[in-house]
Parts: structure tokens; C-alpha cells; sequence
């Protein structure tokens, strides 16, 4: 009994020590899969490398419990190959985990740049990566990777279009804003400016997994997904789901809500728990005064008795996040409102509002009621 | 297990974990993190002594879990899949590591699969098991969470432990068996089809455009591989030019939906996404050439800000798959199927009308309440 204890315990030292060993392996041609992931891998570890090193010349020794890292890689495709492999690299020399919740994987379309970015808690500044498209030649089979930029030996200006350090913790973008009001607007972090200030410093803050998995769907953290998790959590309080029985969401004026009630109720078009109707100033004239703000229809159905019912929801905006404003299209705006709201994600009911109860007739589903030609809002009643 | 050898085991859980965690004494790391992570190191640590594969076995291995979007108890889950990682060495990266969407109240799960095998292992957590792993959390001592986890017997932890040999070919040859135990036995709960056909995908080396969608759809079924083909179909005969966005607006919504939304990033959060649930009588109403539209792609020119679209079908073929009986195994024959064939989107993806949207039009303004955009595309019967 001791020898296999002892062998259990050797075979769980050998795992962690070759962990490392195994990751660092030369590029195969054999099997693409494996080399293209070998190649990103190897770019994640090269990004973290490079991170390290500016900001060990900003002055700072990185510590890797204080870190979040945050990337498109996965969506991102470059030469038609995908990217997830960065995902491996970067968190082998950050530290930064999903279990933590300080690596986050950012939506973006398959043509995308490329991006990284990693940031300081304790600092408060963020290094800001993003690759060149051409870093992967198109080619048949492994010659991609044979022909490609060698992440080992190539320098930075080789792999890197874009490389930035700033310090982007709230304070100092709050005390410097018109100064980053600037450097944003030249896109800074090419283009990423809002989703990486937003949601690392959310992170930051304490955000909590939940709302991180819909930032990550969203692709950024603003005021309007921040509505969308707060109904959430009234619904979790006030409109929970009967026994067994699934949620359907309809949207009769969508915003960034949109993502967080998909991505946190599991109610999406695919599963046919969704969907969205884009209501103008001109339909919403149309709607009775108590209803001129509803935003979201939202349906549960009873398993038991197949009847839906369904409530009719209201977001109340606050009038005072005490943010001063930064500019209208200022990201140091949102930023403040941003963090203003996440203290305040537990106090659903202050900002969720119920316009009307009711139940579906027997034998109607919502879908019935987002068929094409059909107004939700009218079939409820609540037109002029 | 005699008492022995079970202590043993649980002396090198410990241990394992300890070493597994760096400086776990100075780090900031909350005790609620620690609780969740023993948990999946547990999780992983009970699956492989199912199976008796040991770690650094070099066998590769593939995890799925809904960590991180169940909740239990008002509780986030997520650290779990930080132990699942460690001891099973998945990854994000190699896509050995997925991350299913749930809704929050849905059981937390784990699954263990070995591909080179075909042996899953799922573990299924007991809420009510659950309050007494955090027991001495506010202790500060990570022994001690270490200590109350593993004082909890695995037949209470979890409410469901199953080991089964979910390879195509022994479903396939095993139909009636697991027909009884996917879907009257429930073996994997609730979780069958996802786990199946999500295990196999990846272990067929499925494309990580695959992947994510599925993990956003929670399984993998033909439907979803529909909107993946039309995707591909959309890359090669519908690019965006000069930057520019899409908008998709499904008149025949189905599976498909969840992969246009993640492949593209168009959703309705980010005004990018509209559905209409049309009827089979209302598609009887559309011309002849219409009738089997699905969905609508809209592109903006970057430069010019016009936008054009393309009305497309998307037709799935007979695969040539028996009926298994199981649904879970007859789609799974049906995905591998189509899993081979993703690169001929052409196959499936048809054009029925290309069209531009006049000056100062927008897709939004087809996806109004009372709007029909079929209508509109004069795709309805006279």
C-alpha cells in the first residue's frame, strides 16, 4: 500500500513538473491541429514575455496574483486559423486563470486583430498588444506554420502592430481625462480602448463571475449590459423560473441588455428562449403612458400546466451616478457610471420596474406573439 | 475501499493540491475560490479513480462543465474549473476544456472524458452537500477546506456518478442499451446530448469556430452546424468590405442562431441580431422560390454605410444515419457527418434573392414591431 502511495504521489510531482516541460515543445508539421495551437501557445508565451519586460522598464515588477489578462484570442482568426492556443500561452506566464476569473476571453468577429492585453491591479497600468495580420502566411497544410513569424526569434516591431503601456486604473483616467480623452480617441489600444478600460477595471473592482460572462459575450462593459444583468437579478427575486420550466425573452426596445439576459437566463434565439423587436420613438408613441418605457417582455412557462405567463419590465436609469462628465463620447464617462452601477448590482428592484402581469391564453406560446407582422405590445394591450 | 487505502487517497489529494497551488497561504485568492477549485480537483480526482487512469498517464483528456454559470446556493462556481484543469491538464487553448452555457439554476456538472478510451465519467453535484464544504471557510485555513471537502463521502457529493463508454461506434453498436441509459435511466441527468455530442466533436477534432458555438448553444446538433456552414458560406461569398458590420435577422429560426450570433459577433446587445418566429402558415404565404428562407444577411459598406443583403436557405440533407433509437446518438451520427463537411458550405447554403436596402434604410428598420421584412423583399405571394 505505501509503494502505491508513494507511486501517486511521484506520478503528481512528474505531472506538475512536466506541465511546463511538455507546453515548450518544437512546432510539428505532421499535425496541423497541433502545430497551429504549438504556434499560438507560443505567441501567448511570447505576449506575457513581452508584457513582463515593458513593465519591468515602466518600473514595476509584476506579481502574477495581481494580474488580468483579457483577449479575443479564440474568436479572432488570422489566416483562417484559429488563435485559441494564445489563450494557453498568455495564461502560462500570467498566472491568470477562468476559475479566477482574471482571464477573459473577449467576443469578436472571425476578423478581428488580434489582441492582449494585461492588467495591473496593484499598478493600475495595462499593457496592450496587438499582432500584426500577416504574422501567419496562408498556406497549404504545416507549410503555414513553416512560413510564418518565429515567435522565439523575431522581435517585437517583427510580431507586435501595436504596443502600449498606460495606466488606466479609474483615478488616474478620471484626474487626466482630457488627456485620455485624446489618447483614446487616436485608438490607443486600436480600437479596444472602451472594452479593455471597462472591463479590467471592473475586475478590479469586484465585478462578479456572473457579470463578467456577459461583459465577455457583449465584448465590453458599459451601463446598458449592466440593465440587462440588473433584470436578471430581479427576475431571480421576483419572477424566478417555475419548477422545470424555461424563460423566453422578448425585447420590444433592445439595447446591450440584450446579451447579458441571452447569456445569463440561457435564452437565446437558438434555443428559441429569445427575441427582438426594434421599436422607433414613433412606435413607442403609440404605447400607453404607463408603458412608454417598457423594454423587455419577459415569459416563464409552467411545465406542469404548459401556460406561460409574463411580466413586462422597465429599466429606470438613475439621474445621479454622481459621475461628472467627462465628454459625451468620453469613455471616462461610462467608466465612472460603469463602476457607479456595480455597487449596486444587489438592488435590482430601485431600477427594474413592472408595467404589467398577465398570462398567455392556454395554448399560446410566445413565439406566437414574435411572429412577423405581430406587436407584443399591442396584443398586451398596451397601445393607444 | 478499505479505510486505508482510502486515506491515502485523500493524503494525496492533499498534497496534490497543495503543490498545485503556489503560494496559496500569501495569495489573495478567496476562500470561496478555494472551496470550488478542491471541488473540481475532486471532481477530477474521483474520475480518475473510475477509471483508473492516473495523472501524467500522458492520456489526453477532454473536460465539459457548466461551472461558472450555475450557481448553488447563491454561489458562483467557476473555481471549479481551475481543479478540473489542473489535475486533468485540459485547457482552453487546446479546446479540451469547454465551458457549457446553463442557466443558473441548472445542476453543476462534470464531465471526464478519455477520448483514446471513449470512457466519460459524470459527476453531478448535490446542492445539498454542498453548504458543508463551506463549513470552515471564514477559518482563512486552506487545510481545513481541503479537510471538509474530502470528509464528504463522493455518494453524497455528488448526486450522480456514472462512467459510461460514449465512443460513436459502441453507441452506434449499443443503441437500445443507451437509449435506456441517456434517456429513462438518465445516467448523465439531464446532460446527455450536450455531454455526447460535445465530447465526440472534440475528440473528432472539431474547429474551434465549432466549439465556441456550441459552448454558446449548450449542445451540438445538425441545427447548429447550419448556421456554422452558413457562416462559412458567408466568409467566402458575402465578406464585408472596407470594415463594416452585419446584421442577421432570421425569419426561420433554429439552432442555427447561436452560431451566427458568436461567429459573427452580431447579437442584439450590440444591435447586430433580430428573429421573427414565422409559422408554417405564414411561410405558406411566401413566393415559391422563398419558401424555405431562413435568414437574412445584411452588410453595411464601411465607406459608404449602405447596406445590401442576401436571403439564403440552408437545406440538410439525409445523412445517411439510422434512427438509433436515441435521439442523443442519432444526431451524434448526424454531427460527425456534417462535422467532415464544414468546409462545403456550397453544399448547403443557397441564395434566393440579393437586394439593397434604399438610402437611409437600416436593417432595424425591418425588424420594427408589425414589420414583416419578407414583405418588404416582396417575397410574399401576390
Amino acid at each position: 500500500m505505501k509503494r502505491y502511495f508513494v507511486r501517486v504521489l511521484s506520478l503528481v510531482i512528474a505531472a506538475t513538473v512536466l506541465s511546463g516541460v511538455c507546453s515548450t515543445s518544437a512546432i510539428s508539421g505532421e499535425d496541423l491541429q497541433k502545430a497551429v495551437y504549438d504556434y499560438w501557445n507560443s505567441a501567448g508565451k511570447r505576449a506575457g514575455t513581452q508584457i513582463f519586460e515593458l513593465m519591468k522598464r515602466e518600473g514595476f515588477k509584476l506579481e502574477k496574483e495581481n494580474l488580468i489578462s483579457l483577449t479575443n484570442a479564440g474568436y479572432a482568426e488570422i489566416a483562417g486559423n484559429s488563435t485559441m492556443g494564445l489563450i494557453d500561452g498568455l495564461s502560462d506566464r500570467t498566472g491568470c486563470s477562468r476559475g479566477k476569473s482574471t482571464l477573459v476571453e473577449i467576443h469578436a468577429r472571425y476578423d478581428a486583430p488580434l489582441w492582449c492585453a494585461v492588467y495591473d491591479k496593484i499598478s493600475g497600468y495595462c499593457v496592450y498588444l496587438q499582432f500584426k495580420a500577416h504574422i501567419m502566411q496562408v498556406a497549404e497544410g504545416a507549410d503555414a506554420i513553416q512560413k510564418s513569424v518565429d515567435m522565439q526569434k523575431a522581435s517585437a516591431a517583427e510580431i507586435f502592430e501595436i504596443t502600449a503601456v498606460e495606466k488606466i486604473n479609474a483615478d488616474h483616467l478620471y484626474a487626466n481625462a482630457e488627456a485620455f480623452n485624446k489618447k483614446f480617441g487616436a485608438k490607443l489600444f486600436g480600437g479596444n480602448e472602451f472594452r479593455v478600460v471597462t472591463i479590467a477595471n471592473a475586475l478590479a473592482n469586484g465585478a462578479p463571475a456572473y457579470a463578467l460572462r456577459a461583459f465577455e459575450y457583449h465584448d465590453h462593459y458599459c451601463p446598458g449590459v449592466t440593465s440587462g444583468i440588473m433584470i436578471v437579478n430581479y427576475l431571480k427575486s421576483h419572477f424566478p423560473p417555475i419548477a422545470g420550466g424555461n424563460y423566453f425573452v422578448q425585447s420590444v426596445q433592445p439595447w446591450c441588455k440584450e446579451d447579458a439576459l441571452m447569456t445569463l437566463l440561457n435564452a437565446t434565439p437558438g434555443k428559441g428562449g429569445y427575441s427582438a423587436l426594434y421599436s422607433t420613438e414613433a412606435d413607442r408613441e403609440k404605447w400607453k403612458p404607463e408603458a412608454k418605457d417598457a423594454s423587455t417582455i419577459i415569459y416563464r412557462e409552467d411545465k406542469a400546466t404548459g401556460k406561460w405567463d409574463g411580466v413586462v419590465l422597465s429599466f429606470k436609469w438613475s439621474g445621479s451616478s454622481e459621475c461628472k462628465n467627462f465628454g459625451e463620447k468620453s469613455i471616462m464617462t461610462k467608466l465612472c457610471t460603469d463602476l457607479w452601477y456595480l455597487d449596486k448590482l444587489n438592488r435590482a428592484e430601485e431600477f427594474v420596474k413592472e408595467i404589467k402581469r398577465f398570462e398567455l391564453p392556454k395554448g399560446v406560446t410566445p413565439k406566437e406573439w414574435s411572429k412577423p407582422g405581430v406587436d407584443p405590445v399591442r396584443e398586451l394591450g398596451l397601445t393607444k | 475501499m478499505n479505510r486505508v487505502r482510502k486515506n491515502l487517497f485523500r493524503a494525496a489529494i492533499l498534497y496534490m493540491v497543495i503543490i498545485m497551488v503556489p503560494a496559496i497561504s500569501f495569495s489573495s485568492e478567496s476562500d470561496d475560490y478555494t472551496v470550488w477549485k478542491t471541488l473540481g480537483l475532486r471532481a477530477a480526482y474521483e474520475a480518475s479513480q473510475i477509471t483508473g487512469i492516473e495523472i501524467g498517464s500522458g492520456i489526453n483528456i477532454t473536460v465539459l462543465t457548466n461551472a461558472g454559470y450555475a450557481e448553488i446556493n447563491g454561489y458562483s462556481t467557476e473555481g471549479a474549473i481551475d481543479g478540473l484543469q489542473e489535475f486533468t491538464s485540459s485547457s482552453r487553448g487546446k479546446n479540451t476544456l469547454m465551458e457549457i452555457h446553463s442557466h443558473y439554476d441548472d445542476p453543476l456538472w462534470f464531465a471526464v472524458h478519455y477520448p483514446s478510451t471513449g470512457i466519460c465519467v459524470y459527476l453531478q453535484v448535490n446542492p445539498a452537500a454542498v453548504e458543508k464544504l463551506f463549513i470552515n471557510v471564514a477559518s482563512d485555513s486552506y487545510y481545513q477546506i481541503i479537510m471538509d471537502n474530502l470528509a464528504v463521502e463522493k455518494s453524497e457529493l455528488f448526486s450522480i456518478i456514472s462512467s459510461e463508454n460514449i465512443n460513436p461506434d459502441n453507441l452506434y453498436a449499443n443503441a437500445a442499451t443507451y437509449s435506456a441509459k441517456f434517456d429513462t435511466e438518465l445516467v448523465f441527468g439531464k446532460n446527455a446530448f450536450r455531454v455526447v455530442t460535445i465530447a465526440n466533436a472534440v475528440a473528432q477534432g472539431a474547429p474551434k469556430s465549432l466549439l465556441r458555438s456550441v459552448e454558446f448553444h449548450d449542445h451540438y446538433c445538425p441545427g447548429v452546424t447550419s448556421g456554422i456552414l452558413a457562416v462559412n458560406y458567408i466568409k467566402s461569398y458575402f465578406p464585408l468590405t472596407s470594415g463594416g458590420s452585419y446584421f442577421v435577422h432570421s425569419v426561420q429560426p433554429w439552432c442555427k442562431e447561436d452560431a451566427f450570433m458568436t461567429l459573427l459577433n452580431a447579437t442584439p446587445g450590440k444591435s447586430g441580431y433580430a428573429v421573427l418566429y414565422s409559422t408554417a402558415e405564414d411561410r405558406a404565404t411566401w413566393k415559391e422560390e422563398a419558401q424555405n428562407a431562413a435568414t437574412i444577411i445584411y452588410r453595411q459598406d464601411g465607406t459608404t454605410k449602405k447596406w445590401d443583403g442576401i436571403v439564403i436557405s440552408i437545406t440538410l440533407p439525409s445523412t445517411g444515419c439510422p434512427d438509433y433509437i436515441s435521439g442523443t446518438i442519432t444526431k451524434l451520427c448526424s454531427d460527425l457527418w456534417y462535422l467532415e463537411r464544414l468546409d462545403q458550405p456550397e453544399s448547403f447554403v443557397k441564395v434566393i434573392k440579393t437586394f439593397e436596402l434604399p438610402d437611409g434604410v437600416a436593417p432595424k428598420d425591418w425588424a420594427r414591431p408589425g414589420v414583416d421584412p419578407m414583405e418588404k423583399l416582396g417575397l410574399i405571394q401576390e
